[in-house]
């Protein structure tokens, strides 16, 4: 998750781990990641941050998946999240994949000055492209029955000096 | 997900987001992946380069899909990749594949790869094609994505892309 060894390159780096507890549930609702929330201030020297986000996702309820993801941003705690211009892209796994996976979100943005809060909202296509995220089925009981594994969410902010 | 860097020194660290990247289809043509240029110079005392780019990419407009990215070098730092990439020299075991049959599926995808350090400046680029004509693919476009939740229908448009990244650094 992390840059190892910061020289002048790798100026400040900001990392936290969210357990959890129970799964998210991704629907046409768009909402927060949990654990995908950072507040974070750049180097003063940087020219880029990397945010960076580990999350578990399944495809149930649906056998589809097909999330629209986003990064944002909001200046206060109290703030309506915003876009941030073309950071948005797609995780689809359609024709009845009914696919998992652990997902290393990296998005490489322009620095800024002061503290902002960044995290990744996430919503599904349409109805029928639902899952959840963190939980892990362990055995063959169906979800939230049986032996059941919450996955940590992993986030940072990294300021990268580019040449 | 971790940058390591070996012996604790991570170099000449350059990135850059491309904003200008629109949505591009691949077939067959090998064609330039915008965005994945830089001439680069690794400091002489450092033993790898660490070439990473990342994009969106969609199984869009074919079901079953399979793109095929070059690493691509120029040690004469001349050749132009948006209309020279074919003639760029392919730098061995820098590939990768991405896609799947009746799949439909769409990822961010992160390239990622370690060279053994040069002499000089090398110009280096990526190169893409579809495996197959039927197995088009394409890039820097979030399928059907909308910033909000009221109207699907208006999300197919082609604005709606996603700007691609590079990083490369020695060690």
């Amino acid at each position: 998750m992390t840059f190892l060894n910061t020289e002048l390159v790798l100026l400040d780096e900001s990392t936290s781990t969210s357990t959890n507890t129970s799964a998210q549930t991704v629907s046409t609702t768009r909402a927060i990641i949990a654990g995908s929330e950072i507040q974070y201030t750049p180097d003063t020297n940087a020219t880029h941050v990397l945010y960076q986000c580990a999350f578990q996702f399944a495809n149930l309820p649906d056998v589809n998946t097909h999330f629209f993801i986003s990064v944002v941003e909001k200046v206060n705690a109290g703030d309506p999240w915003s876009y941030i211009t073309d950071r948005s892209f797609a995780i689809s796994f359609l024709d009845s994949s009914q696919a998992c996976g652990f997902e290393n979100i990296e998005v490489l943005l322009d620095t800024w000055s002061g503290s902002k809060y960044l995290a990744l909202y996430i919503r599904s296509s349409v109805s029928s492209t639902e899952g959840r995220l963190h939980q892990l089925k362990m055995d063959a009981s169906g979800f939230n029955t049986g032996n059941e594994n919450f996955v940590d969410t992993l986030v940072s902010a990294t300021s990268l000096k580019s040449y | 997900m971790t940058f390591i860097s070996q012996k604790g020194q991570i170099r000449n660290l350059y990135c850059s987001v491309n904003t200008t990247a629109l949505k591009t289809t691949y077939s067959q043509t090998q064609l330039y992946v915008v965005g994945s240029q830089v001439d680069y110079t690794p400091p002489s005392d450092c033993q790898f380069v660490e070439y990473r780019y990342q994009a969106q990419a969609s199984f869009s407009p074919d079901i079953n899909d399979l793109l095929q990215f070059s690493l691509k070098k120029d040690d004469t730092v001349s050749l132009n990749p948006e209309t020279q990439i074919t003639s760029m020299t392919e730098i061995t075991g820098a590939n990768s594949g991405w896609g799947g049959n009746q799949n439909s599926q769409a990822a961010l995808i992160n390239l990622r790869f370690t060279l053994p350090a040069w002499q000089g400046t090398r110009r280096l680029a990526l190169g893409c094609q579809a495996y197959a004509n039927y197995l088009r693919c394409t890039l820097h476009w979030t399928d059907q994505f909308r910033q909000d939740d009221v109207d699907a229908v208006q999300a197919t448009t082609n604005s709606f892309r996603f700007s691609p990244h590079l990083i490369i650094y020695s060690y």
